[in-house]
């Protein structure tokens, strides 16, 4: 199965990755999928300004895996991505949110499987916490976002794409390659996505409606949590737990959690294991019983039953 | 009279010029006009891109003379302006010079520094406005400098010719109120980057859709002082949503022409209908009231005329889609 790898910090050299996989040639900073892959195009966005984003628009003809993420500490992406599954429309699976915005942090890593006949469209915008901290002018405002930023990035919560996304998206797309302004189309559709997406964050900041208001402290505890829900055991870890271990309240723990990854705590737990799973099972050095065991699972059935409910694919079939 | 010459190619420097002329001192990149001179403010904004702007909104406690001598060292500034005039404001563009009296105008406005440009202005004359200076080095980074270079000589080359001033329209207003009103948030240097950014797009695509249609373009323009009337007419359009907008015979006589005429050249000229225009304007204008935070959805209706608020909801939804409730909900 063909893996498009989309975690790299240079979107010039991904694209190149690409091309060399698919065998295709670039031209103007994109390429055309060929047709026994997929149909629709990739493309990179080289701004000036040292902002870059990568669009890809892709009707897969075949089952893919997109792994996406960060590579480098400090980096950000700001990803809108839709995803629209044979058969279902994207619209009616509100709960299964397949179109929606996220901020991702270093950390982050996401492995996907895009069954055969579904439609991805992604922007994905890369930027450094300095270009950040430069134009939204946060060494005068850095109290109110320092501390909101890298918890948001790190639980990649999704929020909704709403209208006033589409629209900017749409016209991204509808900019001209030989248009002598597009630079400055470019330029100003990518800086109203981010301008977007912090003022939504900005509101949400100010006014958690019936949310807790987190301190520091919180934060820090929150932080450690997460950490340990990386580490994959036959019994995941409990809210009893945490709560003695990092002296904090049962139910402010649960809802803080809640609050910043959008997920409850054994959801992100599960939901980090199976991510784990995927990628292990990419890379092909292990049974799947095996990466049944690395990730917690003593029983295989288990294991194949959680893989399937995550991913919608049998994890025997990324074997082939 | 207050006269100040100036050469200068980076605001920062001009900025201490006139800092300099007029015995205060900058603070945080803004100069505050001092009382005998006016009141308000020049301020320099650095975008992240390079671009650099000078924002200023002041009221003329004395006659202003500003002249801008012309520089071998070639850059362009485009103005975005404002003014309400109080007598006479006469604008020298080169070798030519425009008088106008008594009037509000909202135009844009390309200068060249190979030229020489200066403004007069009466004492009580109110100024707001954002010029963005342009250097040739900026250009070649965003644009194809080429066909551009070809473009902006022939449009400076047509200098004071009725086009120059291109008029305000619906979202020039919008986004210069945007910058002119932002808020003090977290969001506001952005805020003023995008909108300013638009506003340089925009005056750019204009001047690229134009071009391209040169002959037939310049063949139908309206002559310069109907523009001008035009202007005026759409001053008294935008002045005071909170009464009706004015009579189509008082426009009529505003601008000097029939009320068919009007109509028909001030939608050559804005691309719609004059009331039209007044109710999107208006709508604009109740948009930014509501992003600002400032005022409940009710206190914003009756400051826009709308006595009901279901009215005023209606005829939100109408325009924008959305109730505004629900622009509010969105942040």
């Amino acid at each position: 199965m063909i893996v498009f790898n989309l975690a790299l910090n240079n979107y010039q050299k991904l694209l190149q990755n690409i091309a060399r996989q698919v065998k295709v040639t670039l031209e103007n900073n994109s390429l055309i999928i060929p047709p026994q892959i997929g149909e629709g195009i990739v493309k990179v966005i080289q701004l000036p300004n040292g902002l870059q984003t990568l669009m890809m628009k892709i009707n897969f003809y075949q089952d893919v895996i997109i792994k996406s993420g960060n590579t480098s500490p400090g980096d950000y992406v700001l990803n809108f991505d839709e995803l629209e599954v044979s058969g279902q429309n994207s619209y009616s699976h509100e709960n299964s949110l397949n179109s929606f915005v996220r901020l991702t942090g270093a950390s982050f890593k996401h492995w996907e499987t895009v069954k055969k006949n579904s439609v991805v469209q992604y922007v994905k915008i890369l930027f450094s916490k300095e270009w950040l901290s430069n134009y939204i002018g946060l060494r005068e405002k850095m109290s109110e976002f320092e501390k909101y930023i890298p918890v948001k990035s790190e639980s990649a919560d999704k929020e909704k794409l709403n209208e006033e996304y589409r629209k900017i998206i749409k016209e991204l797309w509808l900019v001209n390659n030989n248009d002598p302004l597009q630079n400055i189309y470019n330029n100003n559709r990518i800086l109203l996505l981010v301008e977007q997406y912090f003022t939504k964050m900005h509101a949400e900041m100010l006014s958690p409606k019936g949310k807790y208001k987190l301190t520091k402290e919180d934060v820090e505890i929150l932080k450690k949590v997460e950490v340990k829900l990386n580490t994959f055991t036959a019994t995941p870890p409990s809210v009893e737990f945490f709560s003695k271990k990092y002296s904090i309240n049962k139910v402010r723990l649960t809802q803080a959690f809640k609050q910043v990854y959008g997920i409850s705590i054994y959801c992100y737990y599960q939901k980090q294991r199976m991510q784990k799973a995927h990628e292990i099972i990419s890379t092909q050095n292990f049974s799947v019983k095996e990466v049944g065991e690395k990730v917690g699972y003593t029983n295989l059935s288990n294991f194949i039953l959680a893989f399937k409910k995550h991913f919608n694919v049998d994890p025997k079939s990324l074997m082939e | 009279m207050f006269r100040i010459d100036y050469n200068h190619t980076d605001y920062n420097k001009l900025l201490l010029a006139f800092a300099d002329t007029m015995k205060v001192k900058v603070k945080k990149d803004t100069l505050v006009l001092p009382s005998d001179l006016g009141e308000g403010f020049f301020k320099n904004i650095k975008l992240s891109n390079g671009l650099e702007c000078l924002v200023s909104n002041y009221t003329l406690h004395t006659d202003l003379y500003l002249q801008r001598n012309s520089s071998d060292n070639e850059f362009y500034i485009l103005r975005f302006d404002e003014v309400s005039i109080s007598d006479t404001l006469m604008v020298k563009i080169d070798k030519d010079y425009i008088w106008e009296t008594k009037q509000d105008r909202a135009s844009v406005l390309l200068t060249s520094s190979l030229f020489d440009f200066a403004t007069s202005a009466t004492k009580g004359t109110v100024t707001r406005s954002i010029n963005v200076l342009i250097t040739r080095q900026w250009l070649s980074q965003y644009l194809d400098i080429n066909s551009l270079d070809d473009i902006l000589q022939k449009y400076l080359s047509l200098k004071t010719d009725s086009y120059n001033f291109a008029p305000f329209d619906i979202e020039y207003r919008a986004w210069f109120n945007e910058v002119m009103e932002v808020t003090d948030s977290a969001m506001k240097k952005s805020i003023i980057e995008n909108r300013i950014m638009l506003m340089v797009e925009k005056f750019l695509n204009n001047l690229y859709a134009k071009f391209h249609m040169a002959n037939a373009w310049i063949e139908n323009l309206l002559p310069h002082h109907e523009v001008k009337r035009l202007m005026e007419v759409e001053s008294y359009l935008v002045k005071d949503f909170s009464t009706p907008p004015p009579p189509i015979s008082f426009l009529s006589r505003v601008a000097a022409m029939s009320t068919t005429t009007l109509k028909n050249k001030f939608k050559k000229l804005y691309g719609i209908n004059v009331y039209e225009y007044f109710q999107k304007c208006r709508m604009q204008k109740a948009k930014a009231l509501l992003m600002s935070h400032k005022y409940t959805i009710k206190e914003i209706g009756s400051q826009l005329g709308y006595s009901n608020l279901s009215n005023f909801e209606a005829a939100f939804k109408k325009e924008f889609d959305r109730l505004p409730s629900q622009l509010i909900l969105q942040g």
